[in-house]
């Protein structure tokens, strides 16, 4: 089971809604994966064009709603955004996300430090996502957020664990949920940050695009479980030589 | 008749009859699941639309949920 703030999660795997080919898609995606906890954004009404709704299929679902600061590109348009979000959902709960850099998304660590800060005075439960830094998550825990979310790779590139020794090192360091966030591109990228011993992973783009999304929900759910049941069963440690399986027999010496 | 306002609405510049908020929503056919509104950039509480008086010049954006990573 998996605590953040006042809530317990029996799935370690949160999801996004962002990307998928439909409303239908997403649910049914979002459904076989069991992820109990899943992302939606903020944006200005289009008064001309009606959006999908995507809240009520969500609810139905029964999951819990985890609105992102996502457009923000200073501190104080993702606290006005965590506002704003807390108003139309009913939650104080946020993913703080700035990321003003269109071609790789990098979040803003001065930004998000100083947002972070803002937001827990205003008595929000802050999920900050940030590249996985050591010393600004822990920047971020001191300053009151009940999680951190590092990056694996940049969002959406499915590239998987590349701040693997970093992720080590806040997993190590943390006393607060670490939840790897972005760039996880397989349910095996899932299951190594939990085997590494990170406490949940949110998975968008490598669901919503995959050429099956539900199928794919659905190993993402086992790769999430594969991945915490091996670290709660203790992984066998890596060795510089061959380690035999059997004792080495001498048998075969009385044929030469 | 009472003087109409003129409220811009996400860029848009409309003219009301009533300084009611929850009047606009109605106006504009915009269910409020999800949504929030901030008046002049001050986020407007959802306990106090009932009560909220536009003026007029007021700058209002309407937000809703959408899907997102």
């Amino acid at each position: 089971m998996l605590t953040i703030a006042d809530h317990t999660f029996r799935s370690r795997l949160f999801t996004g809604t962002g990307k998928y080919a439909s409303a239908q898609t997403m649910v049914a995606s979002i459904h076989s994966s069991g992820s109990e906890l899943v992302t939606v954004a903020l944006k200005r009404v289009d008064l001309k064009h009606k959006t999908d709704n995507i809240l009520r299929p969500l609810l139905d679902l029964g999951v819990k709603l985890l609105p992102n600061t996502s457009g923000a590109r200073t501190a104080k348009e993702a606290v006005f955004a965590a506002q704003l979000a807390r108003e139309a959902l009913a939650t104080n709960w946020v993913k703080l996300e700035i990321h003003p850099d269109p071609r790789y998304l990098m979040p803003d660590p001065v930004e998000t430090l100083a947002a972070a800060e803002q937001l827990v005075a205003l008595d929000f439960i802050v999920l900050p996502y940030v590249h996985a830094d050591p010393v600004l998550c822990k920047r971020l825990e001191d300053a009151g957020c009940q999680a951190v979310m590092p990056l694996g790779a940049p969002i959406g590139s499915n590239k998987g664990l590349k701040t693997e020794t970093f992720l080590d090192i806040i997993i190590e360091q943390s006393r607060v949920p670490v939840i790897v966030d972005a760039g996880i591109g397989a349910p095996s990228d899932a299951a190594r940050a939990l085997e590494m011993g990170a406490d949940g992973v949110l998975v968008n783009t490598a669901m919503a695009v995959a050429a099956d999304p539900v199928r794919m929900g659905r190993a993402f759910q086992q790769g999430a479980i594969a991945g915490r049941l091996a670290y709660e069963a203790g992984l066998a440690p890596t060795a510089g030589r061959a380690m035999p399986s059997s004792p080495s027999t001498r048998f075969l010496e009385i044929l030469s | 008749m009472a003087e109409l306002l003129s409220i811009h609405v996400n860029s848009q510049m409309l003219e009301l009859e009533s300084s009611s908020l929850v009047a606009l929503f109605e106006y504009l056919g915009q269910p409020t699941r999800g949504v929030a509104v901030a008046v002049n950039e001050n986020v407007v509480h959802r306990k106090q639309w009932s009560e909220f008086k536009l003026q007029n010049g007021d700058q209002v954006l309407l937000f809703e949920s959408i899907a997102g990573g």
